[in-house]
């Protein structure tokens, strides 16, 4: 909600307001007296925004007021820990690379003013140097935890947040799919095990509208179903892809023709139509993942014979004379299905039909108008009017809706955005099936073969159309490089986020651990939480300080050798008065070698304000010594 | 009831940190649990879990994890840093009862630490008084307030450290070994003496100006003393072995009496007689003390002063330690 | 140089036998510009050591003996009316010696110990608003009574502290008390050895002596551990840091060695710091010296 942005900013420089002025916390009525204000607005709204989002908002503001007056540690902390949980509820809407880093600077920023809290130190360079230690040191530990601890189902249904629903919508007025090429945002990606499809042959099918009231397409209530065929037999090629989409707040997703869905592998329930969509059974709220086993060379015609195509005529009584009158003097019911087509295809392939992105206003009889008249449309346009002079000719038409083509990505990665967004139509042929047929294709061929952006003048419109899209940055190389460089990162970051479950953990584990019985998955907790043991000791084990010079490391060798031999240096001894001392009771060969070393060691160490030679040289000249040294006493 | 447990409790820690004037902190005498916010940070960590686990989104899972090592790791450098510190007690200063007492305690850390635990920060509670202050490294002295006269033990005090983050609390009880020893207040009144050998006789309470110029009174013999200046008077009636004290003090001597002093209570009479002590050793003055049964004989000196206001301390009062 | 320094050591030898560690330590003070306090039983030999070392000097001497009725004039010297020329004439006590023996100080009074002791810390002396320089070098042996003898006055811990070094001699050994029974029917003249120039001479060479990096982190680290530690109830001063740098430095020199090695900040270490360590409680009933717990404390190959 908007408003709790504004207080949330409101609250933030009030308080930094405050800080400066050094001035009393506000009074607790004042605050109560906003707090039952912004509380029975949010209730007033709940019931707009969910369930969840109006917790959100309530913790939001609950925090927002309480910085206001913070009195004690324990306000801190309360703030802190209200603010990692809105953390953790962030994660819920986003959970792209992008969004990551940033919660991660936030929590780092948390501790580090939970750090703060009665700490002496002022200088927040320290403090925020030490923080960062520590929640590195974190790190470690949470990955062995993250992979170990098994993962479990839902425990419950939780609320889900209604969002805006964006991309395609469940109707199409010739023309909406206009709009949604003026964005470049992300649709989904695919990433496709194998070989990729040509590209005119990405056609991403997502929703199908039957019903046309002469201006607007929509899904019929009828009921769609009928009896399946016991057996269905694919033929021809198939891809294997998996597609990662980003939320729309709906429940369509994206395949190639004809999809079947590999379950287990999806983070979302789905089900396939018998249209040849997917669809998820919650509207998509956050990222999913499904994966997908695609036959695109097996035509349409997969239930002949249990479908019942007659609604597929339906067209409005009136309207669009033109149209009717155009349709039936240029077809005969004589005519096959396939003759209808390209007989009617044929009309668009007439010099005067213009694909623009920005097609002026068709009012009255739009059909009528744009065939005859204005003669300038989207993809939209083309299709409905294609659907529509088919259904006058007597052949089952249906609009899909989707998307066609995509950027290439890297080798096998296919990411598709807003502006991809397209309009085809599905005509019905007795054998084949459902035939696809594109009119756009035949007066922009362009758009099909290398997406919308190829052609300058719709880059032109496009950039009209929103001036700061990065897919501008096509025609810089280095720029686009590096914008395909960060959309792979952010792919195999959802990929890797969204892809770990059950299945992987335990498939992980196996690979580590080899087969998994219980009792092995047991060791293998256990096992982890040794190594977390471990980790956790070797940062504790008190360490000498390694500020030690050369030259003590290199005497508390000689040291610790002839202790060995049972000559211990007493604390309070200096070199020369051990050797003195323990010089009887060795051989003339390592006493003299020990005094030797004595000599020069002395000779080097204290005969000069500041050492002129590095300690480097003189353990060279000492270095026979030492080993004559430890030979004598070898013996 | 409350007194029966407090008093297990007392008996168990005096068993478990015996007490001493020096503290190592260390595994023995140091207690850790979760704060406050410590278990808020639990159930958050739960919360966490259950929504990573309910929306099936890792992100949360590990960022819960995360929190979860935090607070771990949390555990493991709240000990270790506390355990780094050395504190040591040093006697009480005697103080008046109107003035704030203070306890002088010394922090030293082990050079060796971690640098990680630079920042930790100790802070020291002091229950009955409600006294809760940082201690900084070195010498420090930390208000416990006024206490009445008498001689005061302390008890307990406690430590602790909340370092890092604030989710875990190490703390120790640490008894004071020292006796709080406190002067009544001081209170202005006219000097009252009795003449040095009628002490006891009702008769003549003014103060009286010894004759000789020189000769300031008797004290106790000390080996330096010529032996000239003993009193040999005095020896042959068996008072021992007393040395003339000669000295250009003033010469006001005599015996201070509890009983010229009570008018009104007990505890006026004590505070005039404090500053009466205070201002006949100031100027150097040769005076007794009797309280009653208790009686100190004629002295001069900073020793005689103290003792007599020890004396008066705990008049009537049960001495500690 | 350095053998007329042998020379001194042996000089002396002759005349106190068997302590030539004690002889040694008393000219490294003389060479450090220290002042020397010898504490001993009477009898001991305190005043031979303190005459031959002015013999062996070739150095103004004076002896004073000190007793309670001793007033600062008696030591300092006086302005006397001279009726012949109706003036004021300054009369210069014994300080004015480059050599002063204090005999027994503790049995004067404060007011006079604290005279010498002005002179000694600033080397000149105010007599009547006018100040007087002493003589150079101007060195002070004072010798004093283990303090449980009775008509002392203990010298307070601010005065102790200026002088550099305290020996005591001790009882000699069989053989050197032998030795000298022996040779007393045939006695010695101490032959004078060095001159004054000779001395100050000496005094700036040792001066010069190098004493390196850890070298003085090994003093300060002793010196530290005195401060850190509530064992010493006197922590070393400053003072006594500067003492026991200069000490080395004299030690190093008589040792025949221009850099100091950690052995000769051992060897000063004890008679330069027991008696600031100790303060007043001198004679406190602890058999182990303080000074020799510091040494152990502290590993000196550590720097």
């Amino acid at each position: 909600m908007g408003w709790v942005l504004v207080l949330c900013v409101c609250s933030f420089v009030i308080t930094g307001y405050k800080a400066q002025k050094n001035s009393p916390p506000l009074k607790n009525s004042v605050l109560n007296l906003l707090a039952i204000l912004c509380i029975s607005i949010i209730i007033w709204l709940a019931s707009d925004y969910g369930l969840l989002k109006s917790m959100i908002n309530l913790l939001v503001v609950s925090c927002c007021l309480k910085i206001l007056n913070l009195h004690h540690t324990g306000d801190y902390q309360m703030v802190a820990s209200i603010q990692l949980f809105l953390i953790g509820c962030g994660l819920i809407f986003h959970q792209s690379l992008g969004y990551s880093i940033f919660y991660c600077c936030l929590i780092v920023m948390l501790f580090c003013a939970l750090h703060a809290i009665k700490v002496r130190e002022t200088n927040y360079k320290n403090y925020s140097k030490q923080t960062l230690l520590l929640v590195l040191q974190a790190v470690p530990i949470a990955l062995v935890l993250f992979f170990v601890t098994p993962k479990l189902n839902p425990l419950w249904k939780m609320p889900v947040a209604k969002g805006s629903q964006t991309g395609l919508s469940e109707k199409m007025t010739p023309g909406d799919i206009a709009n949604l090429a003026k964005s470049d945002e992300l649709v989904f990606r695919a990433e496709f095990a194998g070989d990729l499809p040509k590209p005119q042959e990405r056609y991403w099918r997502a929703i199908v509208l039957d019903e046309f009231d002469g201006k607007t397409w929509s899904i019929s209530e009828r009921a769609k179903n009928f009896p399946l065929p016991s057996e269905v037999q694919f033929q021809g090629k198939s891809l294997d892809y998996s597609v990662i989409a980003e939320p729309t707040s709906t429940n369509w997703l994206y395949s190639l023709d004809i999809p079947i869905l590999i379950q287990g592998l999806s983070t979302q329930r789905i089900i396939s139509t018998q249209q040849f969509q997917l669809q998820s059974r919650t509207p998509l709220h956050s990222k999913g993942l499904y994966v997908v086993k695609s036959f695109i060379e097996q035509p349409l015609n997969i239930y002949n014979g249990f479908e019942n195509t007659s609604f597929y005529l339906q067209t409005p009584t009136t309207g669009n004379p033109k149209t009717v009158e155009y349709v039936l003097n240029n077809i005969s019911p004589s005519m096959s299905t396939r003759q209808k087509i390209d007989q009617l295809n044929a009309l668009f392939a007439d010099d005067d039909f213009k694909y623009s992105l920005t097609p002026p206003l068709m009012q009255t009889n739009p059909i009528d108008q744009f065939l005859f008249d204005k003669k300038t449309g989207f993809c939209s346009h083309y299709a409905s009017a294609m659907a529509y002079m088919l259904r006058i000719a007597n052949v089952p038409a249906r609009i899909v809706t989707g998307y066609q083509g995509g950027e290439l990505q890297s080798n096998n990665v296919i990411s598709v955005h807003q502006f991809d967004a397209h309009a085809w139509v599905e005509a019905w042929d007795k054998d084949l099936g459902w035939i696809r047929t594109d009119p756009t294709a035949i007066v922009a061929p362009n758009r099909v073969l290398a997406g919308l952006l190829s052609s300058l003048e719709n880059r032109a419109e496009f950039r009209n159309e929103s001036p700061f899209s990065l897919s501008l940055l096509q025609d810089y190389a280095l720029l686009n490089n590096l914008r395909l460089l960060l959309a792979e990162i952010d792919h195999t970051w959802s990929q890797s986020i969204l892809r770990y479950n059950q299945e992987s953990q335990k498939s992980l584990l196996k690979k580590i651990f080899g087969d998994m019985s219980p009792r092995s998955f047991s060791y293998a907790i256990i096992g982890s939480f040794v190594v977390i043991g471990i980790f956790i000791a070797l940062l504790f084990i008190p360490r000498q300080r390694e500020n030690k010079k050369e030259e003590q490391k290199w005497l508390e060798t000689v040291f610790s050798l002839l202790e060995k031999q049972g000559h211990r240096k007493e604390n309070s001894e200096t070199l020369q008065q051990f050797s003195q001392r323990i010089s009887p009771s060795l051989n003339s060969t390592a006493s003299k070698s020990l005094r030797y070393i004595t000599k020069v060691y002395y000779q080097w160490h204290y005969s000069q304000k500041t050492h002129s030679e590095p300690f480097a040289a003189v353990k060279d000249k000492m270095k026979k010594q030492l080993s004559t040294l430890k030979a004598a006493i070898k013996k | 009831m409350a007194t029966w447990k407090e008093k297990r409790i007392d008996q168990w820690l005096t068993k478990r940190i015996p007490p001493n004037d020096q503290y190592q902190l260390n595994v023995k005498n140091t207690f850790i649990l979760p704060t406050r916010f410590g278990w808020a940070m639990l159930g958050l960590i739960t919360c966490l879990f259950v929504l990573g686990t309910n929306y099936q989104n890792n992100v949360i899972l590990m960022f819960c994890y995360f929190v979860f090592a935090i607070q771990l790791l949390s555990l493991f450098h709240c000990y270790t840093s506390f355990v780094q510190y050395h504190v040591s007690f040093r006697e009480f200063e005697n103080y008046y009862a109107n003035e704030n007492t203070y306890l002088r305690v010394s922090l030293h850390y082990n050079p060796n630490r971690s640098p990680l635990h630079a920042l930790s920060n100790i802070a020291i509670y002091y229950k009955d008084h409600k006294r809760y202050s940082y201690l900084a490294d070195g010498h420090n002295n930390i208000d416990l307030g006024k206490f009445k006269r008498g001689s005061h033990s302390i008890g307990r005090v406690s430590i602790e450290s909340i370092f890092p983050f604030g989710l875990f609390k190490c703390w120790t009880h640490l008894s004071v070994p020292f006796v709080l020893l406190v002067y009544p207040t001081p209170l202005p009144s006219p000097l009252k003496l009795r003449e040095m050998n009628q002490k006891g006789d009702d008769g003549n309470k003014v103060g009286v100006n010894t004759s000789s110029e020189d000769l300031q009174g008797l004290r106790t013999y000390r080996e330096t003393d010529p032996i000239h200046h003993v009193s040999w008077k005095h020896f042959a009636k068996g008072q021992g072995l007393l040395t003339r004290d000669f000295s250009e003090r003033a010469a006001v001597s005599g015996w201070l009496d509890l009983a010229d002093y009570i008018h009104s209570d007990l505890e006026t009479a004590l505070s005039e007689l404090t500053y009466q002590v205070n201002a006949l050793s100031q100027q150097g003055s040769l005076f007794g003390l009797s309280l009653g049964k208790h009686q100190i004989l004629p002295n001069h000196g900073v020793d005689h002063q103290s003792q007599c206001l020890k004396a008066l301390a705990n008049y009537q009062l049960k001495a500690v330690g | 140089m350095q053998e007329k320094i042998q020379q001194c050591i042996h000089a002396i030898g002759q005349q106190i036998k068997g302590k030539d560690a004690q002889i040694e330590l008393a000219l490294i003070c003389l060479l450090s510009k220290g002042h020397l306090l010898l504490e001993d039983l009477p009898g001991m030999g305190k005043t031979t050591l303190s005459q031959c070392l002015s013999a062996v000097l070739n150095m103004q001497y004076a002896r004073m003996q000190f007793t309670s009725d001793l007033l600062p004039a008696d030591m300092l010297g006086v302005n006397i009316y001279e009726p012949d020329t109706h003036k004021f004439n300054f009369h210069a006590g014994p300080i004015f010696n480059q050599v002063l023996l204090a005999d027994e100080i503790n049995r004067a009074s404060p007011k006079t110990q604290s005279a010498l002791l002005e002179a000694m810390a600033e080397s000149r002396v105010s007599i009547d608003g006018k100040s007087y320089d002493l003589p150079e070098p101007f060195f002070v042996i004072a010798t004093q009574n283990p303090l449980f003898q009775s008509g002392t006055y203990p010298l307070p811990e601010s005065q102790i502290d200026r002088f550099t070094m305290k020996l005591s001699l001790g009882f000699p050994s069989k053989e050197a008390e032998r030795a000298m029974l022996l040779s007393e029917s045939q006695s010695h003249e101490v032959t004078e050895v060095l001159t004054a120039s000779e001395l100050i001479e000496l005094q700036e060479s040792v001066s010069q002596v190098v004493v390196s990096e850890p070298v003085v982190d090994y003093i300060l680290s002793l010196v530290n551990a005195s401060r850190d530690s509530q064992e010493y109830p006197n922590a070393l001063s400053p003072r006594a840091t500067k003492a026991i740098y200069h000490c080395a430095q004299a030690c190093a020199f008589v040792n025949d060695r221009n850099f100091v090695i950690p052995e000769d900040v051992q060897f000063i270490f004890s008679a330069v710091t027991e008696h600031r360590l100790r303060g007043q409680d001198q004679f406190a009933a602890s058999t182990t010296l303080l000074s020799q717990s510091l040494l152990d404390k502290v590993n000196p190959m550590a720097a």
